[in-house]
């Protein structure tokens, strides 16, 4: 059984946001319309892998572990996948609320939850593409910002 | 209590008095997110059919056109508006 204690690191956590963003953008491109739930679902968690690699970066700790004695809570808390909850932890968080892309933040990237996995209604592409749209900017202002 | 002398309920109470007059009949809920933040909840069959783009630009809409200014529109920390079908 994998742990989620694998790929728990700040390494691999960077490296996945950008292979998440990338798999998310291809299955929308080459989906002919019938992906774009498993595109926006695969979305939310390069921004998941983001904040938690912004986490460790800004509290100077290598795994999610780390992070859990650094913040001094039960270690299953840092394993979340609630964006908001990683978010507001970070110093960052009252800059993104100020920052252009805080009502993508708001509108679209939060509304994300893994459990969207078991979601079988078609997402179009043109309401995954807004979607994308809106992990992509959020992305790119983490990458500058944090 | 935010620059404009709001408190977080008076805030709540605000979203709630403007979404509930845009919709009367519809699920209007107004509830705390993580830490001080809120959350906005709408289900309504006026979403039927429309983009999601579509559905936040109405909800914003209503939002933007309170009396709450910026600072306090930053406590909205997520916007939810479904159609009745999206949760079924």
């Amino acid at each position: 059984m994998m742990s989620r204690r694998a790929h728990n690191g700040i390494t691999d956590l960077r490296r996945a946001s950008v292979k998440r963003k990338l798999d998310a953008s291809r299955l929308l491109k080459h989906g002919e319309g019938l992906h774009g739930r498993g595109a926006a679902y695969l979305g939310g968690y390069a921004v998941e892998c983001k904040l938690k690699a912004v986490a460790l970066e800004v509290y100077d700790c290598l795994t999610l572990d780390q992070l859990a004695s650094k913040w001094d809570m039960d270690d299953r808390h840092v394993y979340t996948h609630g964006l908001e909850f990683f978010a507001r932890r970070l110093p960052l968080w009252n800059r993104l609320q100020d920052s252009p892309v805080w009502r993508d933040f708001v509108s679209h990237v939060n509304r994300w939850r893994p459990s969207w996995r078991y979601n079988p209604h078609i997402l179009t592409d043109r309401d995954a593409e807004v979607f994308m749209g809106a992990v992509d900017r959020v992305l790119q202002w983490l990458d500058t910002h944090h | 209590m935010t620059s404009n002398g709001k408190t977080r309920d008076q805030i709540k109470q605000a979203l709630e008095n403007a979404l509930r007059a845009e919709f009367p009949k519809d699920t209007v809920d107004i509830s705390d997110g993580f830490q001080e933040n809120i959350h906005v909840l709408i289900v309504s069959r006026r979403f039927d059919g429309m983009a999601e783009q579509d559905k936040q630009d109405l909800l914003w809409n209503v939002i933007d056109r309170t009396d709450l200014n910026e600072d306090e529109k930053r406590l909205i920390s997520l916007t939810l508006p479904y159609s009745p079908a999206q949760i079924k």
